[in-house]
């Protein structure tokens, strides 16, 4: 079953699954007791008989005391019957009983957490064992069960030595502070030098864990070296919690150096105050000389503090000095834009002018071929007359387009290899007398 | 002449002019990565920059503390105020001095060698001083002793971070949002007044202290 699928906190909460499952105190430190007997050998076989769960059972002095001394047995039997679900198991044959998986991590949990034991040197053991066998894994369900068997076992073992150096700086400024309050005691300094040597030795203790997880960095690049050529994604999801896990645990790892480095020097000021007891007393007593006759003046509806007369202000130099830079900010002054006009289109209009172009190209058209005509009729003949085709465009089409076919033709006469020939008579409409224009002969140059 | 030596260091052209600005500032200036170019510069050219101090503003580059808790920072005369105009010269709120006597009770002398949260220092201030609290509360919040209210809650805990943006600015702790850390230099709190605080007996007359 997948993680995802398993409502952990709806499973505890059904019937006395809980209460099975972290027991009374007095049942538990049972258990704890047997434990202890058990890992001291004193059980062979690591199997116990109920007369030594009743002898726990009374060593943790569990009788209830409202009940008389025969019906305590009910009772107990109870208490076993309810361990052996989690707890103990029952050997009806050989009448005997063991720890269950659960009983013995209930214990060494327990007991690793408490003993705090610090080892860096078994953290680097596991963690080159933890190389060895992740280099080793070949296969993509071998990689997987590293990932997800493998290492999550390991990843209390971690977490543990780095609860426990936390705890110890903890305990030790706690420690610390009683020591002061309690600075009757002729050996303080020598107590607090004590602690002192503890926070070396917390920081020494700190650095060869960081030592012994270098070997994380080879894990971590093998790991992202083979996330390249996988694609698995709940490889890809496991190999990401993986390496986020690192990441947590260097986070961890300097934290607890910052803290120290905060610790250390005040506790260094500390020492040199210790050794002059009379100055901090001293330091005290003014302290409380200002709270006690410092008064409130109200200034301009201002509330000042004065300190006792006689006693001189804090001064300090300061310049108000600023450069005054002048400085032109674009920002605030920007660059004056143009106004730009935007005409908005037309489409009338538009339309109109394209109009005009087309009108424009038309007549273009029409002027060419009477160029043209003039051109092919002079193939035949050897001379034209100009008034011909001016008329003709004039009555056609307008005296514009006629003026401008005079124009083209008196232009290009070199393009078509023209001569003309002006005289100074005129050559008359047909269709009216009164329109006129100078007589023209158009002849080929050769 | 002496007191322009330092002129002709190497390093002065980049370090001369952040130096004395900072020194002018108020600034005080020791050997914690921060400031550690700085401090170096001064500390090779100390008697050539005190000398120039001396000279041409009446003012004393002055040095304190040993070894590593050792710090520089720019002191007047004590009769006269050098060259500095007096519109230069800048006087700490009374009740910075009692945050910074407080600060330092709680860190080295009561012991509280791991706080460095700014918001705990507060509440420390405000909750864990029956005895003095009465007087914090009427010198540091303006309230009438006895009767204190929500809105003297915060004006104590105003006092204080303002407080201690002041010393970050001097020099005295480095402070980072909610983290603070003291430096060397504000052990020198102490000895302003230390004049009063060693002979606390002979000033006020063995009577009036408590």
């Amino acid at each position: 079953m997948s993680g995802a699928d398993f409502d952990f906190f709806s499973e505890i909460t059904k019937e006395n699954i809980y209460e099975l499952l972290y027991p009374k105190k007095e049942v538990g430190l049972a258990i704890v007791w047997l434990y202890q007997r058990s890992s001291r050998g004193d059980f062979p076989d690591s199997t116990f008989k109920e007369a030594d769960i009743h002898e726990a059972l009374d060593s943790v002095r569990f009788r209830p005391k409202h009940q008389p001394q025969r019906n305590s047995i009910e009772y107990y039997n109870k208490i076993i019957a309810d361990l052996q679900e989690y707890f103990i198991r029952y050997d009806d044959e050989k009448q005997v009983y063991r720890f269950k998986e659960y009983a013995n991590e209930f214990c060494t949990r327990t007991l690793a957490t408490l003993k705090a034991n610090f080892d860096p040197t078994q953290i680097e053991k596991i963690c080159k064992k933890l190389t060895k066998e992740l280099i080793e894994a070949e296969t993509k369900e071998k990689i997987k069960d590293w990932l997800s068997i493998t290492f999550d076992e390991f990843k209390p073992v971690l977490r543990q030595q780095i609860d426990f150096i936390e705890r110890q700086i903890d305990n030790s400024v706690l420690k610390l502070r009683q020591k002061i309050n309690d600075n009757k005691q002729a050996k303080i300094v020598q107590n607090l030098k004590e602690i002192d040597d503890r926070f070396d030795d917390i920081r020494s203790q700190n650095k060869e864990l960081r030592a012994a997880f270098r070997e994380f960095s080879i894990i971590k690049k093998y790991l992202q070296e083979r996330s390249m050529s996988i694609d698995d994604e709940e490889i890809g999801d496991l190999i990401y919690s993986t390496l986020q896990f690192f990441q947590e645990m260097k986070r961890l790892l300097s934290s607890v150096d910052n803290q120290l480095d905060r610790i250390q020097p005040k506790i260094k000021q500390l020492f040199s105050n210790l050794n002059k007891p009379l100055f901090n007393t001293n330091i005290e007593r003014f302290l409380r000389f200002l709270l006690d006759n410092s008064q409130i003046k109200t200034e301009k509806s201002k509330k000042l503090l004065e300190f006792p007369f006689g006693i001189s202000k804090v001064e300090i130099l300061r310049q108000l000095i600023k450069f005054s830079i002048v400085e032109r900010r674009k920002d605030l002054f920007p660059a004056k834009s143009l106004k730009k006009i935007r005409y908005s289109e037309n489409q009338a209009s538009k339309q109109k002018a394209q109009q005009n172009a087309r009108n424009r190209f038309i007549r273009q058209d029409i002027i060419n071929g009477y160029l043209n005509r003039i051109h092919i009729d002079l193939k035949k003949k050897s001379e034209v007359k100009f008034s011909d085709y001016f008329f003709e465009a004039l009555y056609k089409n307008d005296l514009h387009l006629a003026v401008e076919l005079a124009y083209r033709v008196i232009r290009d006469k070199k393009i078509y290899d023209w001569r003309l020939d002006l005289s100074t008579q005129n050559d008359y409409s047909k269709q009216s007398k009164n329109v006129a224009i100078r007589k023209m002969i158009i002849r080929r140059a050769k | 002449m002496n007191s322009i030596a330092f002129f002709k260091h190497p390093d002065a052209r980049i370090l001369f002019a952040k130096i004395d600005y900072a020194l002018k500032d108020g600034v005080h200036i020791q050997n914690r990565p921060h400031q550690a170019h700085l401090f170096r510069f001064i500390e090779k050219n100390e008697e050539s920059l005190k000398a120039f101090y001396e000279e041409f503003y009446g003012v004393y580059l002055t040095r304190e503390g040993e070894t590593v808790e050792k710090y520089y920072y720019i002191a007047f005369d004590h009769n006269s105020r050098g060259n500095i105009p007096l519109e230069h010269r800048y006087f700490f709120p009374n009740e910075y001095v009692i945050v910074a006597f407080m600060v330092y009770k709680i860190i080295y002398i009561d012991g509280y060698v791991d706080l460095s949260s700014v918001s705990k220092l507060q509440k420390i201030i405000r909750h864990d001083y029956e005895d003095l609290k009465p007087d914090l509360y009427r010198t540091l919040a303006k309230a009438k002793k006895d009767k204190t209210t929500k809105v003297h809650d915060e004006n104590i805990d105003k006092i204080v971070s303002d407080a201690l943006k002041e010393f970050a600015k001097i020099g005295w702790i480095i402070l980072d949002n909610d983290t603070f850390d003291p430096l060397p230099a504000f052990t020198r709190i102490t000895k302003m007044y230390s004049e009063y605080i060693n002979n606390l007996e002979d000033w006020l007359g063995k009577d009036e202290i408590s």
